[in-house]
């Protein structure tokens, strides 16, 4: 089947195989978590589903779109919840070892510095990183295209400042 | 000074320091979730639409189970309205069965996000009813062609005729082999709460050129018990004005209700899905129509207050 091809010729289940696993992989760059990216994948899905208008030629760049922005918004749900959690005190910094150990995978610290940025430089980088061009990036992000080089590097150099304030330059 | 590239790859490292495994995640598992999640918020399970959608289309196709003396012929190039005609028929069920078409493509309904989603996949837009008649909205489905074939055996046909008093010579042997092919659908199935009203483009019927499809309905309403001088007259009557025809026997009467709308006619069959349920078909301008209470009874007035709200 050519690219989703048209409305009117819509194969939502061909557009599913075709994008699932590029679209769990992007949420999975953002919030490190497999199990719970998956559900979200569905969840976009989902969303394709229920919106017809999305539907089409531009569905690949739908998904993406309404990938990276699930994605960041699960990551800043997390962190407001870890947030109140530790204000509360349910889940005080205990000094653990082992946690500190865990806290310093790369999971966690690539979620955690995702969440620190703004959400369209989180959502640039994490498509990046899955390949996509320029031109799909903005098609994606709805942004120019003349401007995503430049959007880009400044995301990027956001993020490699906020995990070298972190982590190092490990 | 450094370049983007170095200044990608430096993040990129990072990033890929938490690879999942190549083939993570499995679109299979995530399929089934999803599967689950849309039937979860569909009032019917797909398969139960199919099922429906099925049902519905063997009331046009091939009466079921239980009436299995009730049979069908065929139609014309475009049917474009339905008739129920009602034969003395007293055989042993081989005529039926002879005239049992075969059904080799089955529709597979799938559900459909909106009506413009339910449009696009269809070809065509669905009529529904105003907000008056049914007090819910509907959820949509389509169910792709279905298609039935029915191939002829001239000897079979011959035997039949003759034991129905007619000539066997009457019958061609050009009919030996020849193929008849009736496709209906796509089908637009809306979906309240459990009465569902279906809609396609008139069905289409494939028959084999110079293929005489008069003397076909003469000889088979003969076959099926009707004497000669009324089969030529129905006959004649369908190939001036196709129809889909539905034949049931006259001892059935009493569950065939035919009603006329503001723009087509329809037949309404009781208790054909059991005590107390309606399938009602009808045709309208560019349309044919069912009404299939899948969970609900409708009554005989509720029927015609929706085929009176189409058109």
């Amino acid at each position: 089947m050519p690219e989703d091809a048209a409305a009117d010729s819509f194969d939502f289940e061909a557009v599913f195989h075709r994008h699932y696993r590029r679209v769990a992989r992007v949420i999975f760059r953002v919030i490190q978590d497999p199990s719970r990216a998956e559900e979200l994948a569905v969840e976009v899905f989902w969303k394709l589903w229920r919106h017809s208008s999305a539907q089409g030629p531009h569905s690949g760049a739908w998904l993406h779109r309404a990938a990276v922005r699930t994605a960041v918004d699960e990551l800043r749900t997390r962190a407001r919840r870890e947030r109140r959690e530790r204000w509360f005190g349910f889940n005080a910094p205990s000094g653990d070892p082992e946690q500190a150990r865990e806290a310093a995978e790369g999971q966690t610290r690539i979620r955690t510095v995702l969440a620190t940025l703004r959400a369209q430089d989180a959502q640039l980088i994490a498509l990046r990183f899955e390949g996509l061009s320029y031109e799909e990036l903005a098609e994606a992000l709805d942004l120019k295209p003349t401007s995503i080089g430049t959007m880009l590097r400044r995301a990027q150099e956001s993020f490699r400042k906020e995990y070298v304030k972190r982590y190092g330059d490990a | 000074m450094e370049t983007h590239d170095q200044l990608e790859r430096w993040v990129h490292q990072r990033i890929a320091g938490a690879e999942p495994a190549a083939e993570w995640p499995d679109p299979a598992d995530g399929w089934r979730h999803l599967d689950q999640r849309i039937a979860r918020r569909s009032p019917h399970r797909p398969w139960l639409l199919a099922g429906a959608t099925a049902a519905v289309c063997a009331a046009v196709l091939a009466l079921p189970g239980p009436r299995v003396v009730a049979q069908r012929l065929w139609d014309q190039v475009v049917l474009g309205r339905i008739q129920v005609m009602l034969v003395d028929y007293s055989g042993d069920g081989a005529a039926a069965a002879f005239f049992s078409p075969d059904i080799y493509q089955r529709a597979d309904a799938r559900p459909v996000p909106s009506i413009e989603a339910a449009s696009a996949r269809a070809g065509f837009s669905p009529r529904l009813p105003g907000d008056d008649v049914f007090a819910v909205s509907p959820s949509y489905s389509v169910a792709d062609i279905t298609a039935a074939r029915w191939q002829l055996r001239t000897p079979a046909i011959r035997y039949l005729f003759d034991q129905a008093g007619g000539s066997a010579s009457e019958v061609p042997d050009s009919w030996n082999g020849a193929v008849l092919e009736v496709r209906a659908g796509p089908m637009i199935i809306a979906d309240y709460n459990g009465v569902l009203l279906l809609q396609s483009l008139p069905f289409q019927l494939t028959k084999p050129v110079d293929f005489d499809l008069t003397l076909f309905y003469r000889i088979g309403f003969q076959v099926l018990g009707m004497n000669e001088q009324e089969a030529r007259a129905r006959s004649a009557d369908l190939s001036l004005s196709p129809a889909l025809l539905t034949v049931m026997p006259k001892e059935e009467h009493d569950l065939v209700y035919g009603f006329r709308t503001k723009s087509g006619a329809g037949v309404m069959i009781h208790e054909v899905y059991g005590p107390g349920k309606i399938v009602a078909l009808w045709s309208g301008a560019d349309r044919v129509y069912a009404l299939y209470p899948d969970t609900r009874e409708v009554t005989r007035e509720f029927v015609m207050t929706v085929a009176n709200a189409l058109e």
